[in-house]
């Protein structure tokens, strides 16, 4: 169990390493000069080409890649995410202000969406019909088949514009005003929460499905506890269990989707840090948030593999 | 049905003539998604680089049927022009993803352990990749073009391939037609392209479908960001991004163009679904166990859901 735990991290953290290696090497193959950037349409004066290449020197850009690489890994290692090219703040606080949008989205869309999924998934298994089923499994299809900037949009057009019930735009911070942060927070996780239930439902019919089949479920049925306790307890179990799994693993997706859902709604997350740093060349922005993000991926499916084989005593 | 003998002999082209009313629905479908790619000016109603000044955004018409966008173009004729380039992306990523996996998940099964943990951590770390992130980064790499987003689309299905057809190749491998095979001398090479191959190939029909639907999704979600096709090149996407603009007063414009691409990707996620209940031994349809001419030994037929 530890060595398979520790693994797990060693794995991690090697694909970790690799997404910052990726990442500064991508980056550094981005046509473009950020210095010039920096330095506007000025750069393009000739007399200002020392002026460039001091710029240049302070941002470290004239060293070989390798040493930039090892610079920017050894302040890494102590916590030290380096600062803006464009503005020169520090990269850290910018990057966990971008995340909290971002986070807050998934995890109510988590909230949200997963006792739907759960509740509509064992209710359809339930009634064994092969209608029920068709319709599960075409539904949940569809959800998966909109793009979710597309149904941000309707939502906005329908909610915000026609009914003028909700704002179209913005983000506000749960401390600022814990009501506006609702009011801006229920369109972009009702559109985020739609496709999760697409992918979740399908998953969690499927699990339960098996689960009523099998003969356990035929066995309790046999010693006469109830239908009503075989299914939410029993099979609920089976089916939610696996469920971790997958939400470890749709956490990459999770991200793309949340990504456009902000970008719909001006929330100002993630994304929109990263869009805006790789149009800038901002490098050290983007490794800094290509960085978090993976890290945060990771962690959620290493976690739901760690707490998978806890809760889960056949998985270990 | 069909696997009565009489029609068995008559080979496999047979099987492809439609039968069932949703078979003739779909297969009219892709006559006409071959046509809108090859020769859109058979079905376009007008040339799509034709100006309507008079008619800007306005709504569908019996003039413009799906209505006109800002620059008063016709937009049935721009969304039946661009399924070209959405299928060259979508099809050309996966079709690119697909060539690759099968040569790297054959490899990874036939030279074991250093390659195959190699190939296999390659995967999951592609996998565990946010696709998005993945676009933003190549694409700041190598310039928005419907080229990029083809690459980005196939490095991002690949390790799926990769992974499927290596689990597969290792099933078909220690079946015991395989066995046989070896046992009676036919060579390491002959083996790989006339058993392992041929017979690890069906779960991708549902795995493909699958992939091109995500690549119909991605291109919009990219091209909506600004990283996808760009401007004078027209795409769902670009028509969705540009749509953003004149929803207060034109809510049916990116309605419009929404339920293009919804409907396209639903439809090849049914057609991923249906291949795979047809392959799974809980499916509806259960005339397929009908054995493989090359060997006796019927399939297993392991596909259902697992593909996504």
């Amino acid at each position: 169990m530890l060595t398979a735990i520790a693994q797990r991290v060693g794995r991690a953290i090697l694909l970790m390493w690799f997404v910052t290696v990726i990442t500064f090497l991508t980056l550094r193959l981005t046509p473009g000069d950020p210095a010039e950037l920096l330095l506007g349409p000025a750069a393009a004066d000739p007399d200002s080409a020392a002026l460039v290449q001091e710029l240049r020197h302070t941002l470290g850009l004239d060293r070989s890649v390798v040493v930039q690489y090892g610079t920017w890994i050894g302040r890494l290692l102590r916590g030290d995410l380096g600062t803006s090219n464009q503005s020169g703040t520090a990269i850290l606080p910018t990057v966990l202000a971008a995340a909290s949008p971002t986070v807050w989205l998934i995890v109510l869309s988590l909230v949200v969406a997963v006792p739907i999924s759960v509740l509509l998934g064992l209710g359809a298994a339930r009634a064994r019909s092969r209608w029920v089923d068709a319709t599960v499994r075409h539904l949940s299809s569809l959800a998966m088949a909109t793009p979710g900037f597309w149904i941000g949009l309707l939502f906005i057009i329908f909610f915000a514009v026609k009914l003028g019930a909700l704002p179209s735009t913005g983000y506000t911070s749960p401390q600022v005003s814990f009501g506006g942060f609702l009011e801006h927070m229920i369109l972009p996780v009702a559109t985020l929460s739609i496709y999760l239930i697409g992918i979740l439902v399908r998953f969690v019919h499927l699990e339960a499905t098996t689960a009523l089949q099998s003969d356990f479920t035929r066995t309790a049925r046999a010693m006469g506890i109830s239908r009503g306790r075989t299914t939410w307890v029993y099979t609920l179990r089976n089916a939610v269990l696996p469920m971790i799994t997958v939400v470890g693993v749709q956490m990459g997706s999770l991200i793309g989707g949340a990504v456009l859902v902000e970008q719909v709604f001006g929330l100002g997350g993630l994304g929109q840090l990263m869009l805006q740093g790789v149009l800038n060349r901002d490098y050290p922005t983007v490794q800094g948030a290509v960085l978090f993000t993976t890290a945060a991926v990771v962690l959620a499916t290493t976690l739901a593999d760690v707490i998978r084989s806890v809760v889960d005593p056949r998985i270990r | 049905m069909n696997n009565m003998p009489a029609l068995r002999s008559q080979g496999r082209l047979r099987r492809l003539i439609p039968t069932t009313p949703m078979q003739v629905v779909g297969a009219a479908l892709v006559v006409l998604v071959v046509i809108a790619a090859l020769a859109p000016s058979w079905l376009a109603p007008s040339d799509p680089t034709q100006l309507d000044p008079d008619n800007l955004l306005s709504a569908p018409s019996w003039k413009h049927l799906l209505g006109t966008n800002e620059l008063g173009q016709d937009l049935l004729s721009l969304i039946i022009y661009s399924v070209q380039l959405e299928l060259i992306v979508a099809a050309g990523s996966t079709l690119l993803a697909t060539v690759i996996g099968i040569a790297t998940g054959t490899l990874a099964r036939l030279a074991r352990r250093p390659v195959d943990s190699l190939l296999s951590g390659a995967a999951t770390g592609v996998l565990s990749f946010p696709l998005i992130l993945l676009g933003v980064l190549v694409i700041a790499s190598f310039g928005a073009s419907a080229t990029s987003l083809l690459i980005v689309l196939a490095v991002a299905f690949w390790p799926q391939v990769h992974l499927l057809v290596r689990d597969q190749i290792r099933t078909v491998n220690d079946r015991d037609f395989v066995t046989a095979a070896r046992l009676l001398g036919v060579g390491t090479g002959k083996i790989v392209l006339q058993h392992l191959i041929p017979n690890s190939l069906r779960p991708l029909l549902v795995l493909c479908p699958q992939l091109m639907a995500i690549g119909i999704l991605t291109e919009a979600g990219l091209s909506f960001l600004g990283l996808g096709v760009q401007p004078p090149e027209v795409s769902w996407g670009t028509l969705l991004l540009s749509s953003k603009n004149y929803y207060q007063d034109s809510p049916w414009y990116p309605l419009i163009i929404g339920i293009v691409i919804t409907a396209t990707s639903f439809l090849l996620m049914l057609l991923g679904d249906r291949w795979a209940r047809r392959g799974s031994p809980d499916g509806r349809s259960r005339k397929r166990t009908k054995p493989s001419p090359r060997h006796p030994n019927p399939l297993p037929q392991n596909v259902s859901g697992e593909a996504t």
